[in-house]
């Protein structure tokens, strides 16, 4: 019984897989064992049988485009999604439609921008909303009221505006003691934005909730309350001033007049 | 074997150009059909099945994988339809008579009765282990590209390659192939 690893190394032999070191070593150890020299003759023999068989000629070419004639397949190429989608985009009918339909939304930009031109309409500042205090769209904003009020035991000024969206209050407020402003309004009317400290000492506080505002108020101190506008109704805020829980002024502004 | 020519044809083919399809059948009916032959032993229907072959090539050539070989893609079709057609069993007769070969041209140095001992020994064989010995023999084909045409690994083509042979082996010291001398 010849190891197999023997046989396989007569195979890689044939193959012409051995170096020319290991092809010597084979041949000396087969030399010296007749058994496994027959057994790589004959091996070899049936290698070379093969590889002496020639290849037949066959002509079927015309058989062959004479069927596929026949069918009406047309083959075509299986691709990846991303193959696909690739092959759409850069496709020139992709394109046309692309540029038809740019095309169309160009149009109508241009058309539209042509249209403002024409009618010579240009936004006011008082429909953009929101100000700041000393801004310039504040001083475009329609004026609700200016109020003073003046006592020995406050003085306080207010400036309201407003535009379709923002009420605007300029609150000064001094007292020498303690006075408390309260303001409110109805809540389907407005909401309160912002309350602002511009100027503001430190005995001083100020709180809000949805509909209601109050400053506890010592000494001088500038305030701007800002409230989203909900609706184009006119629509009172209204202001009133204690001192001790004792009222010292109340009024209102209507927001939204014209 | 040149396969970036036959991706190229093949993409011709895909893009409607049937002379490149002309081409490849030009190429390879020949290696197509003698690989079929040797595992039927039927001249006729390894003409039949050649053309089925190539039918088939131009109808799955939409499927055809270019990072794949052409040639590797081409064989492997003709051998798995040759093993069906061998297992159907429509050739039964034919392979059975052992002494009973189609006719081929005299090469002037191998003994016609050694030839037919061989491929008689050969069509013994299972017909996956008959197709791995042609393609090694007859088509000299390295591990890697034999690996390629039966989507083997090259430790599996081998190995199986060695069971053929020797399988072969005892089948042509059975049929006194080797009793020449």
């Amino acid at each position: 019984m010849i190891d197999p690893k023997i046989i396989r190394k007569i195979y890689r032999d044939i193959d012409g897989d051995l170096n020319p070191g290991e092809h010597e070593e084979l041949m000396n150890w087969l030399e010296s064992a007749p058994e496994a020299k027959k057994m790589y003759t004959d091996r070899k023999e049936t290698a070379e049988k093969f590889r002496e068989e020639k290849f037949l000629e066959v002509d079927v070419k015309q058989q062959i485009l004479n069927k596929i004639k026949m069918e009406n397949f047309i083959p075509t190429e299986k691709l990846s999604i991303s193959e696909r989608m690739s092959r759409i985009f850069f496709s020139p009918r992709f394109k046309i439609g692309f540029a038809f339909v740019l095309g169309i939304f160009l149009g109508i930009f241009v058309i539209s921008l042509l249209g403002q031109a024409k009618s010579g309409k240009k936004l006011k500042q008082q429909d953009i909303a929101g100000t700041m205090w000393d801004t310039r769209s504040y001083d475009e904003m329609k004026t609700a009221d200016n109020i003073l009020y003046e006592s020995p035991m406050a003085k306080a000024t207010f400036n309201v505006k407003y535009s379709s969206k923002v009420v605007e209050m300029h609150i000064d407020l001094y007292s020498l003691y303690p006075v408390k402003l309260a303001i409110n309004f109805d809540p389907n009317a407005f909401m309160t934005f912002n309350v602002q400290n511009m100027n503001m000492n430190a005995q001083t506080s100020a709180m809000s909730s949805y509909n209601y505002i109050q400053i506890n108020n010592v000494g001088q101190n500038q305030f701007v309350v800002l409230l989203y506008n909900k609706n184009s109704l006119p629509n009172k805020v209204n202001f009133s001033i204690f001192q001790n829980e004792i009222p010292l002024y109340a009024n209102s502004v209507v927001i939204n007049k014209e | 074997m040149i396969t970036e020519d036959d991706n190229k044809l093949v993409r011709e083919v895909l893009e409607g150009k049937i002379s490149s399809f002309e081409l490849l059948i030009d190429k390879y009916q020949k290696p197509v059909y003698n690989l079929v032959f040797k595992m039927t032993g039927d001249e006729e229907q390894a003409k039949d099945l050649t053309q089925d072959v190539f039918i088939k090539v131009y109808e799955k050539l939409g499927s055809f994988n270019f990072k794949h070989k052409f040639f590797s893609w081409i064989y492997r079709i003709a051998i798995n339809d040759t093993i069906s057609f061998l297992k159907s069993g429509r050739i039964f007769e034919r392979l059975s008579d052992l002494g009973e070969l189609q006719d081929e041209p005299s090469t002037g140095k191998i003994r016609e009765d050694q030839r037919t001992k061989l491929h008689a020994a050969l069509r013994q064989l299972k017909p996956d282990s008959r197709s791995i010995i042609l393609l090694k023999y007859f088509f000299e084909m390295s591990y890697v590209e034999i690996g390629e045409v039966m989507k083997m690994e090259e430790k599996t083509v081998k190995s199986r390659l060695f069971m053929a042979r020797e399988k072969l082996n005892s089948l042509l010291i059975q049929n006194n192939f080797f009793d020449h001398d």
